[in-house]
């Protein structure tokens, strides 16, 4: 587990979160409150949907929505794409929280971590229940940087 | 007599749980069958008879053949073609689109039409940066009016073509010219609402006239294939009472063959996983309501109480077939606004059978067909409810950040909806009544 984090609150702007996303080369922030409670993830996965029409991007949220096959009909160009996520950029990203995802506490089993790891491909909050507080995150790293040192 | 009332008291309890919606409408059918059977109502062997093949053969084959075609992208590449040969001007597509949707939707399932639809039609208005409102409006009741063309487009259709064995040209002549003057009336009345009011700016309409259609297509091979069995079917429902074929075979038929074209030459595990998708695409809730309900109606049927509420009913009309023939339509598009008319379909199917004597046999109830068919389906566009097309879209819409709301929509749909069952009104009375 890493402590203390890099987070984001949620009242900062999606801009803020793919600069920290693209500096830090992380897959996905833990959003927090002013209090640091912790609200859900910001993935990067979400930023990418933002540069699609509305209608692609919902599709993968939610099966039943009628679904388009690819949208290589569209010419748009790295620009039209830049201009759709411009729409976005500054609102907060509590707005696009991902509440859903898998969240540890501090005595979850080790092989519950590594499942999550395993199914979203992404990295997971450590959540304190009590006070709902973001203990620290675990990632994939760091269960491989386990294993490759137990083999040492 | 007591019979006769368990089963009425069966029908309706079935129909009050379908309305209420808290259970799934085909958890409800299959129950309302069971009891049929558990209270001595029908034999296992009575209640199985009740379920129509025929009719779900041909629902069953044609989600097959759907579920299949849809992969080859052809559908895309039909509504973006038809956005561009208007210039992408925003109610030319307006007009466009309705006539894309009704064509579709007279020989596919109205829900899968919509689905295929308004995906596209919700990237080319933001691309326009158009409200999709009317679109999607429009869409709604293109679908529902496109349907009512043929023996295939609607499921109230399928259910009268196959329960009383009319053809599919049958249904091509006798109600295709009506609905090409109720859509030519829907397309203007969008125009006037709405589409003569919207406007596009010229390097938004450029970005859509842009779009590519030939990328939409995904599988060429797949597209001449079921481009194939799609055409082949259409020939076999033309010409079926000369090659001897219902519609049930002939769906089923379809399905088959695309199913073989797609999968010959593939490896087993290949197949199996392709067929097992196939498959899960099939709306089983749909079919096992449809079953269901078979066995429900078949109960009522066999106690004699529909004899006697169609006795009832030519009674109260007097037996008079302009009458009966408006009242059927009348009757049958406001309560499909407000109710399921699968199930409403489904019972009036047996009740009008049994008016057969007092209108001269089978062949003196050809204009209540026509009536039943025009109401039910037209009557779907009524309101939000009517039908699944419309909740389907709606569903969409709402979560794509265009709402929906009941009043709203039943505002302007149910007095167009009046508007084209009364355009309905005077064909049947010239050409049948």
């Amino acid at each position: 587990m890493t402590t203390a984090p890099v987070t984001i609150r949620r009242d900062e702007s999606v801009r803020k979160a793919l600069q920290m996303l693209l500096k830090h080369k992380l897959l996905a922030l833990p959003v927090v409150d002013e209090s640091g409670r912790y609200l859900g993830m910001f993935l990067r996965s979400r930023l990418v949907s933002l540069l699609l029409p509305r209608i692609v991007a919902l599709e993968q949220e939610i099966p039943e929505v009628g679904r388009l096959l690819e949208v290589g009909f569209m010419t748009d160009s790295i620009d039209d794409a830049q201009e759709r996520f411009q729409v976005f950029a500054d609102q907060p990203v509590g707005d696009h929280v991902q509440e859903d995802t898998p969240v540890l506490r501090p005595d979850s089993p080790v092989m519950n971590a590594v499942l999550f790891l395993y199914r979203t491909r992404s990295y997971l909050p450590v959540v304190d229940e009590a006070s709902g507080k973001l203990v620290g995150v675990v990632s994939t790293w760091d269960v491989l940087g386990k294993i490759a040192g137990s083999r040492a | 007599m007591s019979a006769m009332w368990t089963a009425v008291g069966v029908l309706i309890a079935t129909y009050a749980a379908v309305m209420s919606e808290k259970i799934n409408r085909s958890i409800v059918a299959l129950l309302g069958a069971l009891m049929m059977i558990v209270l001595g109502i029908l034999s296992q062997e009575q209640a199985v008879e009740g379920i129509d093949f025929n009719t779900i053969g041909l629902l069953i084959g044609m989600m097959i053949i759907v579920s299949i075609t849809r992969k080859s992208g052809v559908f895309e590449y039909l509504a973006i073609w038809s956005a561009k040969q208007v210039k992408a001007s925003p109610a030319g597509i307006l007009a466009m689109l309705a006539v894309v949707t009704a064509v579709m939707s007279a020989f596919l399932d109205n829900v899968t039409t919509v689905l295929l639809v308004v995906p596209v039609t919700l990237i080319i208005t933001e691309q326009l940066k158009v409200n999709p409102y009317p679109y999607l409006f429009s869409q709604i009741l293109a679908s529902n009016i496109g349907g009512t063309a043929t023996l295939i487009g609607d499921p109230p259709n399928i259910l009268i073509g196959t329960q009383v064995g009319l053809s599919f040209n049958q249904f091509v002549v006798n109600l295709t010219p009506v609905i090409l003057i109720v859509l030519v009336v829907h397309v203007l009345s969008m125009h006037l609402i709405w589409g003569r009011r919207m406007t596009a700016s010229t390097e938004a309409r450029a970005k859509v006239m842009a779009f590519d259609e030939r990328r939409a297509i995904t599988d060429h091979r797949l597209l001449k294939q079921s481009l194939a069995v799609l055409s082949l079917v259409i020939v076999a429902f033309v010409s079926s009472r000369y090659i001897g074929l219902e519609a049930g075979a002939i769906g089923l038929a379809g399905a088959a063959i695309l199913m073989l074209l797609d999968n010959v030459g593939k490896s087993a595990e290949h197949q199996t996983e392709n067929i097992t998708k196939v498959f899960g695409e099939v709306e089983w809730i749909t079919i096992f309501f449809f079953v269901g309900l078979f066995m429900v109606i078949a109960g009522v049927e066999h106690t004699g109480a529909l004899r006697l509420l169609a006795d009832m009913l030519v009674e109260a009309t007097g037996g008079d077939l302009q009458i009966t023939g408006l009242g059927v339509m009348w009757a049958s598009a406001v309560l499909s606004a407000i109710v399921d008319n699968i199930p409403f379909v489904a019972t009036m199917i047996p009740l009008i059978k049994a008016m057969a004597p007092s209108f001269g046999g089978p062949d003196g109830l050809m204009p209540l067909w026509w009536a039943l068919s025009l109401g039910a389906c037209l009557g779907g566009n009524g309101t939000l409810i009517g039908a699944s097309a419309n909740l389907t879209v709606a569903g969409i819409a709402e979560r794509n950040g265009v709402p929906f709301r009941f009043l709203h929509y039943t505002k302007i749909a149910f007095p167009l909806m009046l508007i084209h069952v009364a355009i309905c009104h005077v064909y049947l009375l010239w050409r049948f009544l």
